[in-house]
C-alpha cells in the first residue's frame, strides 16, 4: 500500500480534478506528486482521469501555441495565450454553428497584447462634434497559419489586421476588403474594416462603413465586437447628424462596466 | 503532504496570484505575457473540467464544451485584465466556486443560445464526479500484473531510445489523441502537421521494431501503461519547469 493509500481512511483517496489541475500545472511539492505517481499506476479510474486532463490541457496549449520567438520560451508552463488563427484552424471543424463566436472572438482579443487596450487616444480628429474613432486591438505578430487548407483570404485578413494594427488605414482598408473570410471571421473582418472607414474619416468611407455594418446583425456578435460595432454606428450615426440616435446608442452603451462603457459615458459627459 | 488532505485547489490559489499580477500596473510586459498565458491554460483546464463533470456539460459535444471554456476563460482573462475581476481577499476555495459558477453559466448559455433547453441530468449540476464514477481498481492476478509490468517497462525503453521531441508528439498522439494539427502547434512541438505526420510514422516504426525485439507484438496497452510514460517522461520535465 502507497504512502498516499495509507491515510486513515476506510479506503484508498482517488485523484479529483482540482488535484488533477494541480498536479498537471506543476502546482504539487515532490513527495505528492510521487504519491500519484504511484496511485494512477494501480488505479484504472485515476489513470483515465489523469489521462483526460492532461490530454486536455496539451490541447489547450497547441491551441494557444505561437512562435517560440514570440516569448522564447520552451517550457510545460511557457505556453502563450492563443493566436489568431492557430485557434481557427487547430479547432478542424472549422466555424461551428453553436458557439463559432467563442473561436472569433479568440483570434482578435487574446492574440495582442494588453487585451483590453482597446483604443488610443491620440489620433483622428478630435472635433468636438464627433466621436473620436478607436483602434481595436489586433494580433500584434504575424499569424502562423499551420493548416493545409489555408488560402490566400485568410492571409490577406491577416495582413489587414498588421496594417490595422500598425495604424496604416489605407493598407487596413485595402487589404480588409479585398479579403473574403468565411462565416464568423468575415464578420470580424468587417467590424474592423468598418472602424478602419471610420479612421479614414471622409464622407465616402463613411457610407460604405455604413453599409458594411448594416449588413451585419450586430446584435448578434459578442462581446466587445458588438460594444465595438456598436460604438462604430454611434461615430456614423454622428456624421450623419443623426445625434439623437447617436446619443441613445450611447447612452446604452453607458451602461457598460468595460471600456466601451467608459467611452460612452466621457463622450456624454463631454457633450 | 497527501494530497488527499487538502481539499484546497491549488489551481485556484495560483490563479489569484496571476489574476493579481495581471492587474499590476508595475508587472513588466514579459511578466505580463506570461501571467496571462498561464492564466489562460488554468482557467481553460479548470473551467473544461467542469463542464466535462460537474456543470451538466457532459452532454456537450467535445468541441463544444473545448468551445465554451475558450469563450469563458476569454471573459474572465479580459475581465481580469481591466479589473473587473477582483480577487484580493479571496480564498482559493472561493476562486475555484466562482470558476465552476462561469462553468455553468457557460452552459445555460450554450443551451439557450441553441435554443434548446436541456435538463440537467438527475444528480443534478453540482453532482461530483467521484460519486459516479467506479471506483475500480485493476487488482489482476499476479502473473497478469508480471506480465503488465514487463510490457510497461518495455515500451518505456522503447519509448526512451526517441529524441525527446518524437516521443513527446508520440505522447501527444498515442494518449491524448491529438491531431496532427495541435501536435505540430504545441509549443513543445512546434512543426509543420506534414513533419509531424513523418515524425510520427517514423516513432510508429521505431517502437514496434524495438518493442518486437523484445518479444512483444503490438497490442493494446494495459492498464498502467499511460501511467508509467507520464511518470517517465512528463514528470521530470514538469519538475524541470517547476525549478
Amino acid at each position: 500500500m502507497s504512502e498516499f493509500e495509507s491515510q486513515a481512511r476506510p479506503g484508498p483517496v482517488h485523484l479529483d480534478e482540482d488535484r488533477c489541475i494541480d498536479l498537471l500545472h506543476g502546482l504539487l511539492e515532490t513527495p505528492e506528486v510521487e504519491a500519484i505517481a504511484s496511485h494512477v499506476a494501480q488505479c484504472v479510474t485515476c489513470e483515465a482521469l489523469l489521462r483526460d486532463c492532461a490530454a486536455e490541457r496539451e490541447r489547450v496549449r497547441a491551441q494557444a501555441a505561437v512562435r517560440r520567438s514570440t516569448l522564447g520560451g520552451d517550457g510545460v508552463g511557457a505556453s502563450p495565450a492563443p493566436r489568431g488563427a492557430d485557434i481557427r484552424k487547430i479547432h478542424g471543424s472549422e466555424w461551428r454553428v453553436l458557439v463559432p463566436w467563442a473561436i472569433a472572438a479568440s483570434i482578435l482579443l487574446i492574440a495582442g497584447r494588453g487585451a483590453l487596450r482597446m483604443f488610443g487616444d491620440s489620433h483622428g480628429n478630435a472635433a468636438t462634434a464627433r466621436i473620436t474613432p478607436g483602434w481595436i486591438i489586433a494580433p500584434h505578430d504575424g499569424v502562423a497559419n499551420r493548416d493545409a487548407r489555408s488560402d490566400s483570404a485568410d492571409v490577406l485578413v491577416d495582413r489587414g489586421l498588421a496594417a490595422y494594427e500598425a495604424h496604416d488605414v489605407e493598407s487596413a482598408i485595402r487589404l480588409l476588403s479585398a479579403a473574403k473570410a468565411e462565416g464568423e471571421m468575415d464578420l470580424v473582418r468587417i467590424v474592423f474594416l468598418a472602424s478602419a472607414l471610420t479612421w479614414k474619416g471622409d464622407a465616402e468611407s463613411f457610407a460604405i462603413a455604413d453599409r458594411l455594418l448594416a449588413s451585419v446583425a450586430i446584435d448578434d456578435l459578442p462581446d466587445p465586437w458588438r460594444g465595438e460595432a456598436l460604438w462604430t454606428r454611434a461615430i456614423l450615426l454622428r456624421q450623419q447628424n443623426k445625434a439623437s440616435e447617436a446619443d441613445a446608442l450611447l447612452r446604452a452603451l453607458s451602461s457598460r462596466t468595460d471600456g466601451i462603457g467608459e467611452r460612452a459615458r466621457k463622450t456624454l459627459d463631454a457633450r | 503532504m497527501p494530497y488527499s488532505e487538502s481539499n484546497t485547489p491549488h489551481w485556484a490559489a495560483r490563479l489569484g496570484e496571476l489574476v493579481h499580477i495581471l492587474q499590476t500596473p508595475d508587472t513588466g510586459p514579459a511578466g505580463h505575457e506570461a501571467a496571462r498565458a498561464e492564466s489562460w491554460v488554468l482557467l481553460n483546464s479548470a473551467i473544461l473540467r467542469h463542464l466535462s463533470v460537474r456543470a451538466g456539460g457532459a452532454g456537450l459535444a467535445h468541441e463544444d464544451r473545448e468551445d465554451l471554456a475558450a469563450e469563458k476563460s476569454l471573459d474572465l482573462l479580459r475581465r481580469a485584465e481591466s479589473g473587473a475581476w477582483r480577487v484580493e481577499g479571496r480564498a482559493a476555495g472561493e476562486i475555484a466556486a466562482f470558476v465552476a459558477t462561469v462553468a455553468r453559466h457557460g452552459i445555460v448559455d450554450h443551451h439557450r443560445r441553441s435554443s434548446r433547453w436541456v435538463q440537467p441530468g438527475p444528480g443534478g449540476m453540482d453532482e461530483t464526479p467521484h460519486n459516479d464514477r467506479v471506483l475500480a481498481h485493476d487488482p489482476g492476478s499476479p502473473l497478469a500484473q508480471v506480465e503488465r509490468r514487463d510490457f510497461v517497462q518495455a515500451l518505456c525503453d522503447c519509448a526512451e531510445h526517441l529524441q525527446p521531441r518524437a516521443r513527446r508528439a508520440w505522447l501527444f498522439r498515442v494518449f491524448y489523441d491529438l491531431s496532427s494539427k495541435e501536435i505540430a502547434a504545441h509549443p513543445e512541438i512546434d512543426l509543420n502537421p506534414a513533419h509531424v505526420d513523418v515524425l510520427l510514422q517514423r516513432c510508429r516504426d521505431g517502437i514496434r521494431v524495438c518493442m518486437r525485439a523484445k518479444g512483444y507484438e503490438p497490442h493494446d496497452m494495459p492498464p498502467g501503461t499511460f501511467a508509467a510514460l507520464w511518470k517517465a517522461f512528463r514528470i521530470p520535465q514538469a519538475a524541470e519547469v517547476k525549478r
